[in-house]
């Protein structure tokens, strides 16, 4: 089930402890615009664990080729915004970004 | 600390021990497919394979497949390299070799001419690495399954004895189910016609390569994107040491239609496709498709039908085909990805000749052009 209300703050934390744990080579902390995908920071099998994070933060299935996952995942703000935008409504397979 | 060259073929042993992460295979089955994918592709003479090199040992690779399509009407025929097996060995994921890879492998696909570049059966992790370096996605294939019967008739003796007998009865419902994968044309084999049978219909265990360009010949195109199906290609393409084919043709004199099945040599845990399906009529066409359910009566049958013609699709549906899931980021199949070359390698709209190619409904996509078929 989809949370009724988003804890930002749990999901940073949440989402920083995901990338730490993708990217072990990351120097420093991130911030939350620093790009990940753009920069190289999380690639393929990263981004894998990314998606089926945010799916199990919205509680319903996200389909990645339905929008443009470069522009709306890039960054730790951009994706807790896009968790945010889609937390309380029923995300199926079709789900476009808003 | 790494470094991406090019394919060597003093490598290639190194190579097969490495796929065995991505195949669980043994690497002689490796070392097979690879030489008959890369060394003997039509296509590309000079295999288009990028390795990832850390100390000396191959710890990454991707390797890129020839193919050649044709699109239009007249068609126009294109040479397009298909981004495919990709494996980069445990110790070495999550640093960055996703990108430094195909970064090499796109410079290296545009400086040998090429504009277009197809990944068709790309699993989750390569579909997400794969939007995140500029392809775009084309659409899902539609997959379909059906579940058939699953026990042979041993094992529904067995279970009815297991219900009658006291103390017994309640593991009668746990027998385990056959992987569907195992020996899975076993009961093909037997059952099918070796000669033109009553209704035309028969099983051969080699391919017809040239009766069957022949007759995608004379069925003609629609002008959509589908592969070039000639001799050739099909002698090479069923000639993959990795999958096992079974060929149901339809007619006496000639060649009125065929049906392939695969089943994967090294996958137990998967179920028989139809990779291409051909026919002059209709009735050939169902006759087929009968003759493979009745003959095959497969633990697990999959198809993808997302440019089927409405009256397969509507076969398939009627004898019990439903999507099938294959869980994250796959929910309807294999997401086809097509990705534009500009100057080094730079993302553009995909496009061949003056066609655009991101609408699914232009492609003929065939399981069989992709290598999960």
């Amino acid at each position: 089930m989809a949370p009724e209300r988003v804890d930002r703050g749990r999901l940073r934390a949440d989402l920083r402890a995901l990338i730490a744990e993708c990217a072990p080579d990351l120097d420093g902390d991130l911030a939350d615009h620093s790009p990940l995908i753009t920069s190289g920071v999380i690639e393929s099998t990263a981004l894998l664990q990314m998606a089926l994070w945010v799916e199990e933060q919205i509680g319903g299935k996200v389909d990645i080729t339905a929008f443009d996952l470069v522009a709306q995942w890039d960054s730790i703000a951009a994706i807790l915004d896009f968790v945010e935008r889609h937390a309380s409504a029923a995300v199926g397979p079709g789900a476009r970004a808003r | 600390m790494y470094e991406i060259v090019g394919y060597r073929p003093e490598l290639k042993g190194q190579i097969a021990a490495l796929q065995r992460h991505l195949w669980r295979a043994d690497e002689v089955g490796n070392l097979a497919y690879l030489e008959w994918k890369y060394e003997r592709n039509p296509y590309f003479e000079t295999p288009l394979i990028h390795l990832a090199m850390h100390e000396g040992t191959v710890v990454g690779m991707r390797g890129t497949f020839g193919s050649r399509w044709e699109i239009g009407s007249p068609p126009e025929r294109f040479h397009v390299p298909c981004a495919d097996d990709l494996v980069i060995a445990p110790a070495h994921r999550n640093r960055r070799l996703f990108g430094r890879i195909m970064t090499a492998v796109l410079e290296d696909a545009v400086a040998r001419g090429h504009r277009c570049v197809f990944s068709l059966s790309p699993g989750p992790v390569t579909l997400a690495g794969s939007l995140a370096g500029g392809w775009r996605p084309v659409g899902p294939v539609l997959e379909v399954r059906r579940r058939g019967r699953r026990g042979t008739a041993w094992r529904g003796r067995l279970a009815a004895r297991m219900e009658s007998t006291p103390l017994v009865w309640r593991w009668a419902r746990r027998l385990p189910d056959p992987p569907p994968g195992r020996q899975p044309f076993r009961r093909l084999d037997r059952r099918a016609a070796r000669v033109p049978a009553g209704r035309g219909v028969w099983l051969g265990l080699e391919a017809q390569p040239g009766a069957m360009a022949d007759l995608i010949r004379r069925l003609g195109h629609d002008g959509r994107l589908r592969h070039v199906r000639d001799e050739a290609y099909l002698a090479w393409r069923f000639a993959n040491p990795q999958h096992e084919y079974r060929f149901l043709f339809a007619g006496r004199d000639r060649l009125d239609g065929y049906l392939v099945l695969q089943a994967y040599r090294f996958a137990e845990d998967r179920g028989v496709n139809i990779v291409d399906w051909e026919a002059e009529t209709p009735d050939a066409r169902r006759e087929l498709f009968r003759a493979a359910l009745d003959w095959g009566r497969f633990v697990e049958l999959c198809a993808w039908t997302a440019a089927l013609p409405e009256p397969a699709g509507g076969l398939l549906r009627e004898a019990g085909f439903t999507p099938a899931d294959r869980g994250p980021l796959m929910r309807q199949g294999v997401t086809l990805l097509a990705r534009g070359l500009g100057e080094a390698g730079r993302a553009t709209d995909p496009m061949l000749g003056d066609r655009r190619l991101l609408d699914a409904s232009r492609w003929d996509m065939r399981m069989l052009y992709s290598m999960a078929g």
